[in-house]
């Protein structure tokens, strides 16, 4: 009886396979599919590599191991693992901090496959010794997650809700020079979604509106301005009004009173657009978007957005407006 | 010698194995090989473009979102000319294949490997325009000028083939 040697009804998310028989006889058909690469190991090292086609194993089509088995006839021992060429969707999904140690949570999804079998095989199946393609699979989750992660957390917490594209395309880009290693392909990564806690949220609302960094992340925690200016009420502001101009002041310091939303971010290094042409122009607080004057609702996101009297944006939760200190609600 | 015949010549220069469709029993495996020369040249266009992305993460150039877009219209391009078969299998089958139909085959061919060639070329410039987001800008532009006209190109070969 001939030994045929092939991956039946591979699995959606299959990537790999290893023929359970470890002893070949010359002469066994070798069967690999379109999108499949065929590639034959002995302890660990990679002898020859077979592309689709229906095979028959002879002393010429493996060259490498009839050497390393002595030109002998007889059956001989080798590891076939199949590895499947199609594109692969994973996904994803992870807590970091960002470069001022806020934390945040992401998820999303991720498209790759294998571009260099060899390369895959010696790094990652090999390498790690992972011959289940669940394993396989978890490992490359991880790996991708573990990047997620690193790249994610160079970035401060205006870029991730500001300029999110921007982030993402960044930080894919790096996960491909990443995922090139492993002899794979990082074909897209989508991110869905980013989040924070409610105190980094209030904090980033002062962040995106004031620019001034270092003020905000003096103050121990952004609630407190809120609820200096909440205790205030009536007619004096009190300590909360000492507090706002504090944190107006550096960035631009001759600009007139105008509605919330005309200091440009503390972003992207260089790459920003200019102050003046986002002066005029008010930012959604909750995903950083451009929102049409006087909205009330975020096109983008939907989120609400909370206005003093006086048509200042303010945070949620608070009693006063920080801008012209008129009461809300 | 007319046009199509020096279409044909050039053809026959860059596909080695092509035969010009001059064989009817061929005919499928020369279709075959004009997709996937065009095919690989978009392949190595791609490498360009990822070589130029990574350069330009590294300085956070403007034009990052743009170029990774075009990326990804390139790695859908590539999949459409390089499996374009599935949706005209029966062409090649029909017994004769008009020479007024033949001519205009040739002709988007040989304009699919122009375009193609172009899109690599141009591709190979970025890496060395990241420093200047205004030839860059325009480069990628231009880039996806081409793409759109490869494509285009496409759909007019396909819709030949398919014997409309
Ligand atoms: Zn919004
Ligand atoms: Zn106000």
């Amino acid at each position: 009886m001939v030994q045929v040697i092939e991956w039946v009804n591979p699995g959606g998310d299959e990537i790999i396979w290893r023929y359970p028989n470890e002893v070949i006889k010359w002469g066994a058909q070798l069967i690999v599919h379109e999108y499949e690469v065929a590639v034959f190991m002995r302890d660990g090292k990679i002898y020859d590599v077979f592309g689709p086609g229906r095979h028959t194993l002879t002393t010429q089509n493996l060259p490498l191991l009839y050497k390393l088995v002595g030109g002998s006839n007889s059956p001989f021992k080798a590891t076939v693992i199949f590895v499947s060429m199609k594109e692969f969707q994973g996904k994803y999904g992870g807590e970091t901090q960002t470069r001022e140690l806020a934390p945040i949570k992401y998820y999303g999804v991720y498209w790759f496959k294998v571009a260099d079998p060899v390369q895959f095989i010696t790094e990652v199946v090999g390498g790690q010794s992972l011959y289940d393609a669940g394993d396989v699979s978890r490992f490359i989750r991880a790996y991708f997650n573990e990047g997620m992660m690193k790249h994610l957390s160079a970035y401060s917490i205006v870029d991730l809700f500001q300029n999110l594209d921007m982030v993402s395309t960044q930080v894919k880009v790096k996960l491909m020079e990443d995922f090139r290693r492993l002899g794979l392909e990082l074909v897209d990564v989508k991110i869905e979604g980013v989040n924070t806690t409610d105190e980094w949220r209030q904090r980033l609302f002062w962040l995106m509106h004031t620019g001034n960094a270092q003020a905000v992340m003096q103050m121990d925690t952004v609630k407190q301005v809120a609820a200096e200016l909440g205790k205030s009420g009536g007619a004096s502001v009190g300590t909360g009004m000492v507090l706002i101009p504090q944190l107006m002041q550096p960035v631009q310091p001759a600009q007139p009173a105008q509605p919330f939303g005309g200091v440009p971010p503390a972003g992207y290094g260089g790459a920003v657009q200019q102050p003046q042409q986002v002066a005029q122009q008010e930012i959604c607080p909750y995903c950083g978007k451009p929102i049409p004057p006087g909205a009330r609702f975020c096109p983008y996101c939907g989120h609400e957005i909370k206005r003093c009297p006086n048509g200042h944006i303010v945070p949620e939760g608070a009693r006063f407006c920080p801008v012209c200190g008129a009461k809300i609600g | 010698m007319g046009k199509e015949t020096k279409l044909l010549e050039k053809l026959e220069l860059v596909i080695p194995g092509f035969h010009g469709y001059k064989k009817k029993e061929l005919l499928r495996e020369d279709d075959r090989l004009v997709r996937a020369k065009v095919a690989d040249v978009l392949v190595q266009a791609r490498k360009e473009i990822e070589r130029a992305l990574q350069r330009c993460a590294m300085v956070s150039c403007p034009q990052l979102v743009a170029m990774d877009s075009l990326r990804k219209k390139l790695v859908g391009l590539e999949g459409r000319v390089r499996h374009a078969e599935a949706g005209y299998a029966g062409y090649f089958d029909r017994i004769s294949v008009r020479e007024k139909e033949l001519e205009k085959l040739i002709e988007y061919d040989a304009r699919m490997i122009e375009l193609a060639e172009e899109i690599l070329g141009r591709a190979k410039s970025l890496g060395g325009e990241v420093v200047n987001p205004q030839a860059l800008g325009l480069s990628v532009l231009e880039l996806e000028e081409r793409l759109r006209a490869l494509e285009e190109t496409l759909d007019k070969r396909m819709s030949i083939v398919a014997g409309e």
